[in-house]
């Protein structure tokens, strides 16, 4: 067992652990945020992708001892949080009176361009790739933010979707390119 | 994974020490990406575990002074693709930036690739065909090897069990008048079916002296085609469309796997691939620019 440090979006988590625990378990059962998903655990599907130390990583096949001291961003930082209780939930009520967004209590203005274009061209369908996705989608048009479509589909050649076919993923992945463009360093 | 103890070294020395103090079954790792795999796995069962990556030297990218790269073996691909080279020396950044996929190839690391030496990845076709020097330390010292020696005809390696690989030595920018790589997968992400270097070597007249033509995913370490690259010795590089490729590939093919022993379709394959990839490869090395 060692006690390490990881600041997680931007907060300091510590815990003391087993040397074999992964980053992605430390990231949903330490620091508690369930966002970063496990699909395959063999680094083979990214739907764990986060941001380690400014770079993007499979934190299923990271150690959290490596990220010891470092600096991670997840799907969750995106976008502000707020969350608020809907008092009465069925399934039929928020299907005939909200929208997924108004459900929550949050807004498409708090929505990084990603994640809005994500919403916008249908980009996700059972959204459990859509976290791995995003992170890696985010990392790629900081580097390159003019990219073509056979550029963005290399970019998340490793990241698998069972639902969507990834073609309004590309979609999303250009609408955010101009988004951010638009907006400027 | 089964339990281990996790070591983080600060220093070179310190890690020799960890690997030789804790015994045989140490194992070390750079970016973990293939260890981890393993570990999962429970194909290894390591005790101790050194991780190598907060050792700065093992991933440093230099020169030496005769102008040979001298790139830590701890240096990520990423570091690699991003590096901005002369010469040949591109290739190594193209080559890196185009194995795996994004999230992998920031961790992983071109001696995590030597080591794995699995003869399907880019690496040791790389390292074969650029006959680069692996730079090798222990407690017991430093020896440097050549790449063709670092790799066992049986597979793996042939590093002791109290061995780290330290750095690779690639030849100067300027060694070689050409450098190619090519290879096919299925996916972009898989590992190759067959990948293949060819590294011309001209002198002050323009004439080929050495072409080393490597494939890798044939057999358990990279396959040198040498009498098909003898072919080009003796040829002007500006005259080497006049050539025969597609005799020239279909001897090399025939060198690195006899069409008698593919009796499967997944040999038989390979076996054409080894033909339009080296034809490919002849074409680009002839070509102005090439």
């Amino acid at each position: 067992m060692q006690t390490i440090t990881i600041h997680v979006n931007g907060k300091t988590v510590r815990g003391t652990i087993d040397e074999r625990m992964l980053l992605i378990e430390f990231i949903r059962d330490v620091a508690h945020l369930t966002g970063t998903h496990a699909g395959c655990w063999e680094a083979r599907c990214g739907a764990c992708a986060v941001e380690l130390d400014g770079k993007t990583v499979k934190s299923c096949n990271v150690l959290a001892m490596q990220a010891d001291g470092g600096s991670v961003f997840t799907v969750e930082s995106l976008s502000q949080q707020r969350l608020k209780p809907v008092e009465h939930v069925t399934t039929q009520s928020l299907a005939g009176v909200y929208t997924p967004l108004e459900a929550i209590g949050s807004s498409a203005a708090d929505l990084h361009p990603l994640q809005k274009a994500f919403h916008t061209c249908h980009a996700l369908q059972c959204g459990f790739c859509t976290p791995g996705m995003l992170m890696v989608l985010k990392g790629f048009l900081a580097e390159n933010p003019s990219p073509t479509r056979e550029e963005v589909r290399m970019a998340i050649a490793g990241n698998i979707c069972r639902c969507t076919g990834y073609q309004h993923i590309v979609d999303a992945a250009m609408m955010a390119a101009e988004t951010l463009r638009a907006a400027g360093p | 994974m089964t339990p281990f103890t996790y070591f983080q070294p600060a220093g070179l020395e310190e890690a020799f020490c960890l690997v030789a103090e804790h015994g045989p079954g140490t194992r070390l790792m750079a970016g973990g990406q293939s260890l981890l795999l393993a570990l999962k796995e429970r194909l290894a069962r390591p005790p101790a575990v050194v991780s190598l990556s907060r050792i700065p030297e093992l991933s440093a990218i230099s020169y030496a002074q005769d102008g040979s790269l001298e790139v830590g073996a701890a240096t990520t691909y990423l570091q690699l693709q991003s590096a901005v080279f002369t010469g040949w020396h591109r290739q190594i950044g193209a080559i890196a930036g185009n194995l795996a996929d994004r999230s992998v190839r920031s961790m992983g690391t071109i001696g995590g690739g030597a080591c794995q030496a699995d003869p399907r990845y880019d690496v040791p076709t790389l390292l074969v065909a650029s006959g680069a020097r692996m730079v090798i330390g222990s407690i017991d010292g430093m020896r440097s090897i050549e790449a063709a020696a670092f790799f066992s005809p049986a597979g793996g390696t042939t590093l002791g069990p109290r061995d780290i690989l330290c750095r690779i030595v690639f030849p100067p920018a300027g060694a070689f008048a050409s450098f190619g790589f090519d290879k096919f997968r299925f996916r972009v992400f898989d590992a190759a079916v067959v990948n293949a270097a060819l590294a011309v070597t001209t002198d002050g007249a323009g004439r080929i002296t050495i072409a080393r033509l490597v494939f890798g995913g044939i057999a358990a370490c990279p396959s040198v085609a040498d009498a098909a690259g003898a072919r080009l010795c003796g040829v002007q590089r500006s005259e080497m469309a006049s050539l025969p490729v597609a005799d020239i590939a279909a001897q090399a093919s025939e060198e690195v796997l006899p069409i008698a022993t593919a009796t499967t379709r997944h040999r038989q394959f390979q076996s054409e691939l080894i033909k339009t990839i080296t034809a490919g490869l002849l074409t680009q090395a002839g070509a102005p620019g090439g």
